[in-house]
């Protein structure tokens, strides 16, 4: 979500947070990399969390990140997390 | 606004004699305080674009003068994160001001439902509330619109539209996968992190003054549609 007044206000299930451009919650036009971070880590979010309510407020400053790098650093966060649900 | 229609005057000074100069719209009428703040106001994919909310002289004064002093040290230092610090946090006070000005509908409790099976199983689907549809859907033309437009999973990109008169759309014509990541998701799906991308994705637009036909009709319609056709977990992008 673009707006964590909002996201703590009506709190949804789950929000991952970004501090990016109004229109481009995801990343820039043609940054595949930058998209994959963002939506990894609401997935990682959809199979962590175990309450209602978590507001998860990403890291990433916009251009400020090598989003390629961050992905081959942290490699398939995904898998290391065996993507299995947290709670039945 | 001066009656220029612009606030840029050309501050001239000539290097040569040294001489200041000022442009003839300078001397027909004086700038307001406020309307310094009409620049990041206009911006809107920025998240400087409430800074105009700020309602006071020395809110604008403090702001302004920090501005100033933030770029000279940040330049001094040769640190431009100073400066990026420094936007970050009156973008948030903006953020504030307008979120203080906006009517929250109540909200009973919190939804909750835990992801059922492994995410490698699981069937997404992909939400947008930026205002998306397709070439020979019913566009989107006003604020208020509560109705959902349905998307296919492998539409073409030139088939995609937006309307939406609250942040510049500019870039997600250019790559839709900024507010709707379809093709990050068919790539997910293909590397087998999720079990599959949903056949049928949902567009919203998201500028409701008022929520309620949102909350009462529509949402919950397509929250039924996606569980009839089997998904699991919805990833909702807003703008």
């Amino acid at each position: 979500m673009m707006y964590k007044q909002v996201a703590d206000a009506l709190k949804p299930p789950r929000v991952a947070y970004v501090r990016f451009p109004f229109g481009q919650p995801l990343g820039e036009p043609g940054n595949a990399d930058q998209h994959r971070v963002v939506i990894e880590d609401a997935l990682r979010l959809l199979t962590t969390a175990t309450e209602p309510g978590i507001v998860d407020a990403l890291p990433y400053r916009w251009r400020r990140e090598d989003y390629a790098k961050i992905r081959s650093q942290r490699g398939n966060i995904l898998a290391s997390l065996g993507a299995v649900p947290a709670d039945d | 606004m001066g009656a220029s229609g612009s606030l840029y005057r050309p501050f001239v000074y000539n290097m040569a004699d040294g001489k200041n100069t000022a442009p003839a719209a300078a001397r027909e009428d004086r700038l307001e305080l406020k309307e310094l703040l009409d620049n990041p106001g206009s911006a809107a994919f920025s998240r400087l674009k409430y800074i105009p909310r700020l309602g006071y002289d020395d809110q604008i004064a403090e702001f302004i003068n920090g501005l100033f002093l933030a770029a000279a040290e940040a330049k001094y230092e040769g640190d431009w994160d100073k400066l990026s610090d420094f936007l970050d946090r009156w973008e948030e006070i903006g953020i504030g001001l307008q979120f203080a000005g906006m009517r929250m509908p109540e909200v009973a409790g919190v939804p909750w439902a835990p992801l059922s099976k492994p995410l490698d199983q699981a069937r997404v689907a992909v939400v947008t509330t930026g205002g998306v549809f397709l070439e020979g859907q019913t566009p989107y033309t006003e604020r208020g619109d509560a109705t959902h437009r349905e998307i296919p999973r492998d539409t073409a990109h030139d088939q995609f539209r937006i309307w939406h008169p609250g942040y510049d759309f500019g870039p997600a014509l250019q790559d839709i996968n900024c507010i709707f990541p379809l093709d990050r998701f068919r790539e997910l799906e293909a590397e087998g992190a999720i079990g599959e991308l949903a056949d049928i994705n949902y567009s919203f637009m998201g500028l409701l003054p008022d929520p309620a036909t949102l909350m009462s009709e529509t949402a919950p319609e397509v929250g039924q549609r996606l569980k009839d056709a089997g998904v699991d977990a919805a990833f909702l992008a807003s703008t």
